[in-house]
């Protein structure tokens, strides 16, 4: 299966590791990503408060590509994927935007479906079909998945299997042989939007999900998304963690996926997190 | 309480049409809907962590009409944008959407000199934007060393100095920018975007 697929810029650099992972991982489930003609940044967090109409603009020039290629469109980037389904959404909702918008790209605006990878994954591939790629099980490799925020809010927008709790992942980890542990900071914020201005607040936040996942015996968090990878990552070395708990490596759940499937690591990207994900593949054997 | 100084609110300062103004903006239509139930602020993450963060607050003051308050105070910087508010408001309030109505109306206030951004967050997002008009893609090497120097705080600096090196080492800085073919063409969406 082909599929259009959106990147983000993180991908192409901080978060190389998502992207060989990505990619390899799907290959393997018989996808394959084929990134959308010469996108640009969505703008991500930062214009939207600058210029109201370029951050629609940047967005929507993406989507256009995108309808012009296909009627889905696959994203890895949690902040990324918000953007899409929100701008999509605006302009779909509100006539005069939609005018404004289409006249700047000179684009005739429709809708098309747009997704998260991990969504891709789980509903399209499935469940028994990740399983039949399973070469090393995870004997009970303890997780906890870590969502973040914009994967799954609002909800009214972003069509998650549920906006507090979502399950999807732990079911992926069930079938690979891991052990899912129930974790309440699931769809709590890291505060990675002030990861560079306002880092004590980011810092504290970071704090009580790594402290919740090391409480609850986690060897491993998962992430959806590079700017909580890149926050957790980045912070766990300021979080007072006691003196003897070990830093908990932090992996883009297709790095999990392609271990199960006997993927060698280099190629998933383990060698680039920055917390060593080690005792993680030693772990699986 | 901002900075921890209540005070009693001067009605000749206020501006009445304020709310008016706000709920022009994309995002900002809905801020006449609050009813003061207060869920933004006990779901907010940031107002757990730094009391000087209050949604709440910040709807009021943009109801009584203190527009020069509130769109010089930097607290309507510090939203983390996870959209939690957004979820759970019974009026569809949007507040983190009204936050960035007043983040665009306080850089229109400034840029005529009524009144001054605080905190750094306009400046990162600044360089943000401009990295994105320079290439259509983030350059993040750029983008960061670009804000750390304008930051000038060496502590920060160092600490973002080591961390550079270990990503630097691990493959994962880009040394230099990916420029979209089309960059003519998306430089002209952001002049037609500023008008």
């Amino acid at each position: 299966m082909e599929i259009s697929y959106y990147p983000g810029c993180s991908l192409e650099s901080s978060a190389k590791e998502y992207q060989l992972s990505a990619e390899t991982v799907c290959e393997q489930l018989g996808i394959e990503l084929v990134e959308i003609e010469d996108w640009n940044c969505c703008g991500a967090l930062e214009v939207s408060s600058l210029n109201s109409t370029l951050s629609l603009a940047l967005v929507a020039r993406n989507l256009k590509i995108a309808s012009e290629r296909s009627d889905k469109l696959v994203v890895a980037c949690n902040a990324c994927l918000n953007n899409l389904l929100a701008v999509q959404h605006k302009l779909s909702s509100n006539g005069e935007l939609k005018q404004k918008i289409s006249g700047i790209l000179n684009y005739e605006f429709r809708e098309i479906e747009i997704k998260h990878l991990l969504d891709l994954i789980w509903n399209e591939v499935g469940l028994e079909n990740i399983g039949e790629s399973v070469k090393k099980e995870l004997k009970g490799l303890k997780t906890v998945s870590y969502y973040g925020c914009l994967s799954v809010r609002p909800s009214k927008i972003i069509k998650s299997d549920d906006p507090d709790n979502p399950t999807h992942l732990d079911e992926i980890v069930s079938i690979l042989g891991g052990e899912p542990l129930e974790f309440t900071s699931k769809t709590k914020c890291c505060g990675g939007g002030l990861l560079m201005t306002y880092r004590d607040t980011a810092l504290k936040l970071t704090e009580q999900i790594l402290t919740e996942a090391g409480q609850r015996g986690a060897q491993c968090i998962l992430v959806t998304c590079p700017l909580c990878h890149m926050t957790l990552e980045t912070l766990t070395n300021k979080v007072k963690t006691g003196p003897n708990r070990p830093k908990i490596p932090i992996l883009y759940f297709t790095q999990l996926m392609g271990l199960s499937f006997g993927i060698e690591p280099k190629k998933l990207g383990l060698h680039k997190n920055l917390i060593s994900p080690e005792a993680v593949i030693n772990s699986i054997g | 309480m901002v900075n921890g100084e209540a005070r009693t609110i001067d009605l000749e300062e206020l501006d009445p049409s304020f709310k008016y103004e706000v709920s022009k903006e994309i995002g900002g239509q809905n801020i006449k809907l609050c009813f003061n139930c207060g869920i933004c602020t006990v779901s907010c993450p940031v107002r757990r962590v730094d009391d000087t963060y209050n949604p709440r607050r910040i709807i009021r003051m943009v109801l009584y009409g203190m527009k020069k308050e509130i769109l010089s105070d930097e607290t309507i910087w510090k939203c983390a944008h996870c959209l939690t508010c957004l979820e759970r408001c019974p009026q569809d309030v949007r507040f983190a959407e009204v936050i960035e109505a007043l983040r665009i109306l306080a850089v229109k206030e400034a840029e005529k000199g009524d009144i001054k951004i605080k905190g750094p967050q306009f400046r990162f997002d600044s360089i943000f934007k401009d990295s994105i008009e320079s290439h259509g893609r983030v350059f993040e090497a750029g983008l960061l060393s670009k804000y750390i120097l304008k930051r000038k705080d060496l502590g920060f600096m160092m600490s973002f100095a080591s961390l550079g090196l270990k990503m630097f080492r691990k493959g994962k800085i880009s040394l230099f920018p990916h420029k979209i073919k089309a960059l003519n063409e998306l430089q002209r969406v952001f002049k037609d975007s500023s008008q």
